[in-house]
């Protein structure tokens, strides 16, 4: 967020926190001559699921604002909603922005994040158990053999 | 460049070290961006040099000294990560001029050292308890308990003990008194607390994320803790006359063994790595190969003890590079194709702590101490 300078997110996000303990955000995508722009998104670990490998996540349609002292001509056929947003990425001062409504929409996107499979819980923990403990034993029995008391 | 503004370096989401780092740091601002890179590699240089000293004072010849750097010097891994940007360098230069001035008996240097290694990353207070051992007294017979007690802490150890003590805690009080709770939430208590569950090579982490919400995960964090507890204290008491060495298994044992085993830079170098995916290198460091260079610093000094053939060393390594690809591959298409491939992880995962067991076991049954090795040659 921080490294990509035209992004502007609206709340401190916590880069490593799990799907069920942080809230939503909006990006704020500033272009300036440009008409075309990626983002990328990466998905948050959410809870682990016993029925379905894949939880789907919708990102909701991205809207469109344009800085309403830069925008003389509108025709009168475009339906449109006044808004107010940060001028730049530095959110130094709050602009006037237009937002353009009922844009084309190809029904936003959704990701299919893969989940844990909570159904053999007690497979994963016991055999963790056992490995770690197998390992442990092995290195304290040569530990004991090889070290000096 | 927060701090050169006056701010605190801990608005920046991920920073999660000590200020003297930002303040070391400030010149990539002042003078170039590369300024800190280039030092991170000269610490690295420093590091062999430091290794350098170290085995020849242990009694290796030069040349199998510098055979032994060149493994240091000349890894891709040191290389790559400093080049990169991150700090471990500077630990490692910490933790082995701490080691060196111990050999050297230069102990209020070595508590100075230590107590700043420890205030920039916590991990070193684990070689507290074998330094300690080998600083304190050994117990005779035929005294009391509670006199044994007090030959134990001698002056020595109590010297150390209050030079490291008071170089972490004042450095500790000043940086509080400047940044802060942040300070410390940030550079001690999220690594000490943290619950990062997300995939790593910890064997831990399929087991972690699935109980996460679970009323036993607490009672599970603390069986997590066990082995980790136990083999430190075994290993200290064990190898407490062979210093160097010690520090090695403890360290070896800290990573294995640990509840997280990743990288805090993950989320950036994601997106980095997006672009740059085909690069296996990449992906690498993306799974932040780096906490295996907290072992690596000092494997150069067990080298010239260990009576492993070659064949066999090549073998165990050989092995090792074959549970990282086990390990990388499945974590890869989880990360980057979003597969489905948890199990594949945790088995990956678990298969890997049984490789790295078996290595360190290896090393710890061919490792000759130098008193043996004097009668060898006597």
């Amino acid at each position: 967020m921080e490294t990509h300078k035209k992004v502007l997110l609206d709340s401190k996000v916590d880069l490593e926190a799990p799907e069920y303990l942080s809230s939503g955000f909006t990006a704020l995508v500033f272009l300036s001559g440009k008409h075309e722009v990626v983002v990328p998104v990466h998905g948050r670990y959410h809870r682990p699921s016993d029925s379905s490998k894949w939880v789907k996540v919708d990102i909701e349609s991205p809207r469109l604002l344009l800085r309403s002292d830069q925008c003389q001509t509108l025709s009168p056929g475009v339906r449109h909603v006044m808004f107010d947003a940060p001028c730049t990425v530095s959110n130094h001062s709050i602009c006037s922005w237009i937002e353009i409504l009922h844009l084309e929409d190809n029904g936003g996107v959704s990701l299919e994040i893969p989940v844990g499979d909570s159904s053999i819980i007690v497979t994963v923990c016991v055999v963790t158990v056992l490995t770690t403990v197998l390992s442990c034993a092995y290195l304290l029995t040569n530990i004991w053999k090889h070290g000096s008391f | 460049m927060v701090i050169l503004q006056g701010q605190s370096p801990y608005n920046r989401s991920t920073f999660r070290y000590t200020p003297l780092l930002a303040l070391i740091l400030t010149p990539n601002v002042l003078l170039s961006a590369h300024f800190g890179k280039l030092l991170f590699v000269g610490c690295d240089l420093l590091s062999a040099l430091l290794l350098f000293r170290l085995l020849v004072l242990r009694g290796a010849s030069r040349s199998s000294a510098c055979l032994c750097c060149g493994l240091w010097l000349f890894n891709p891994l040191p290389i790559g990560v400093s080049t990169r940007g991150n700090a471990e360098s500077l630990l490692a230069v910490l933790v082995l001029s701490t080691l060196l001035c111990l050999e050297r008996r230069r102990r209020t240097s070595a508590a100075l050292l230590f107590g700043l290694s420890v205030h920039t990353k916590i991990y070193p207070v684990t070689y507290a308890l074998p330094v300690a051992l080998s600083l304190a007294g050994a117990p005779s017979r035929g005294r009391g308990p509670i006199r044994n007690l007090f030959r134990c802490f001698n002056k020595d150890l109590l010297l150390f003990a209050a030079v490291s003590g008071s170089v972490f805690f004042s450095l500790n009080a000043t940086f509080y008194c400047i940044y802060g709770w942040d300070f410390l939430q940030e550079s001690y208590l999220y690594h000490l607390t943290r619950r990062d569950i997300r995939h790593n090579f910890s064997p831990y982490f399929y087991m972690l994320y699935v109980t996460a919400e679970h009323r036993w995960s607490g009672a599970l964090a603390l069986v997590c803790f066990l082995p980790q507890l136990l083999l430190l204290s075994l290993s200290s008491l064990a190898f407490r006359s062979d210093l160097p060495f010690c520090c090695f298994v403890h360290t070896a044992v800290f990573v294995s063994f640990n509840k997280v085993c990743t990288s805090q830079v993950r989320a950036r170098l994601t997106a980095f790595c997006r672009r740059f995916l085909r690069s296996l290198l990449m992906v690498c460091f993306c799974f932040s190969l780096q906490y295996f260079l907290w072992y690596l610093c000092l494997l150069p000094l067990v080298l010239p003890r260990l009576t492993l053939s070659l064949r066999r060393g090549l073998g165990l390594l050989l092995l090792w590079f074959v549970g990282q690809a086990l390990w990388l591959s499945p974590a890869y298409y989880l990360e980057f194709e979003g597969w489905n491939s948890f199990a594949l992880i945790w088995v990956a995962g678990l298969l890997f702590l049984l490789i790295n067991s078996l290595i360190l076991g290896q090393i710890i049954s061919h490792y000759r101490p130098a008193e043996a090795q004097q009668k060898k040659t006597d």
